[in-house]
């Protein structure tokens, strides 16, 4: 499975609102990279902490 | 955008060091960074005491971790081209951070908030663990994962014209926005100097991954703190 595809399933990103250049980016993560995201927006999506405004 | 030809460009994505940092960052960040900053919501006053805590929280570690780094980055430096890099950077940067903390202690007395209080009040517990977990990162893995957290914590600078706003909005006095006026004043270059060090760091793939993970981590961290002390007032924040 391909990182896009693992965080696609995880919720974390999606495919339909990635550049080309962004894909990249995701393919370029290291599991350990990709493990962590998953753990940490899931959480975070549990937790209903969802798109808000620029911390300082 | 795409490296220049002077930066080593990370081969499968053509993006330098930093550039690449940034933007596992931003998919860690549960934020919308085409929103305006909440220093400009008109509810600031009642929850800036908050903010200046959370930063407190980690602020009051930055010169410890950059100790703790740099005399790492020394024991290694001999035979570890990537820990003397981080030797001349630290060490220049600790002089930056000094006394940050106690500024912001002094914003928060002029809130009305005694240091006794800031100071013996339990952080946010996942700041605490991605705190904690870069002294595991710098006396047990490497040092250089300290860089993810600095590019997480001070990567996108505040505008100053934000924090003017604030100043002259808020209600709250004007003085008590000292510190992150100064941050505003001075991230900009001092993100400048952490870019450049990142991009000439010759890393190899499991650096790249160490910085990756520290700062996803610390970044999923504050911004849960800043949730939590948000929450109430998200409903009324501008949109820009």
């Amino acid at each position: 499975m391909s990182n896009l595809e693992k965080l696609t399933k995880a919720g974390i990103v999606d495919p339909n609102h990635l550049s080309d250049a962004e894909k990249k980016t995701v393919e370029s993560l290291s599991d350990d990279e990709v493990n962590c995201l998953i753990s940490v927006k899931g959480k975070a999506q549990a937790a209903g902490i969802a798109a808000a405004p620029k911390i300082i | 955008m795409a490296a220049p030809s002077s930066i080593t460009a990370h081969p499968a994505t053509g993006l330098s060091n930093s550039e690449l940092l940034r933007k596992k960052i931003r998919l860690a960040s549960c934020y919308d960074p085409a929103s305006t900053s909440l220093l400009l919501h008109p509810r600031l006053a009642e929850f800036y005491p908050e903010v200046l805590f959370l930063l407190h929280s980690t602020a009051r570690a930055s010169v410890p971790l950059m100790q703790a780094a740099l005399e790492r980055s020394r024991e290694l430096a001999e035979h570890d081209e990537v820990a003397a890099a981080l030797v001349a950077y630290l060490a220049e940067h600790i002089v930056e951070e000094a006394d940050h903390d106690e500024w912001m202690l002094q914003d928060l007395e002029l809130l009305g908030i005694e240091r006794e209080q800031v100071l013996h009040r339990i952080p946010a517990l996942g700041v605490i663990e991605a705190v904690g977990a870069q002294y595991y990162w710098i006396h047990h893995v490497h040092p250089v994962a300290f860089l993810g957290y600095l590019e997480a914590l001070e990567g996108e600078p505040v505008p100053v014209d934000a924090v003017e706003y604030a100043m002259q909005h808020s209600g709250l006095p004007p003085a008590a926005f000292r510190t992150l006026l100064v941050h505003a004043q001075n991230d900009p270059d001092h993100s400048a100097d952490l870019d450049r060090l990142i991009d000439r760091l010759p890393l190899d793939a499991a650096q790249t991954a160490m910085l990756g993970v520290s700062a996803i981590t610390i970044t999923s961290a504050v911004e849960s703190a800043y949730s939590a002390i948000l929450k109430p007032y998200l409903a009324s924040t501008p949109r820009g």
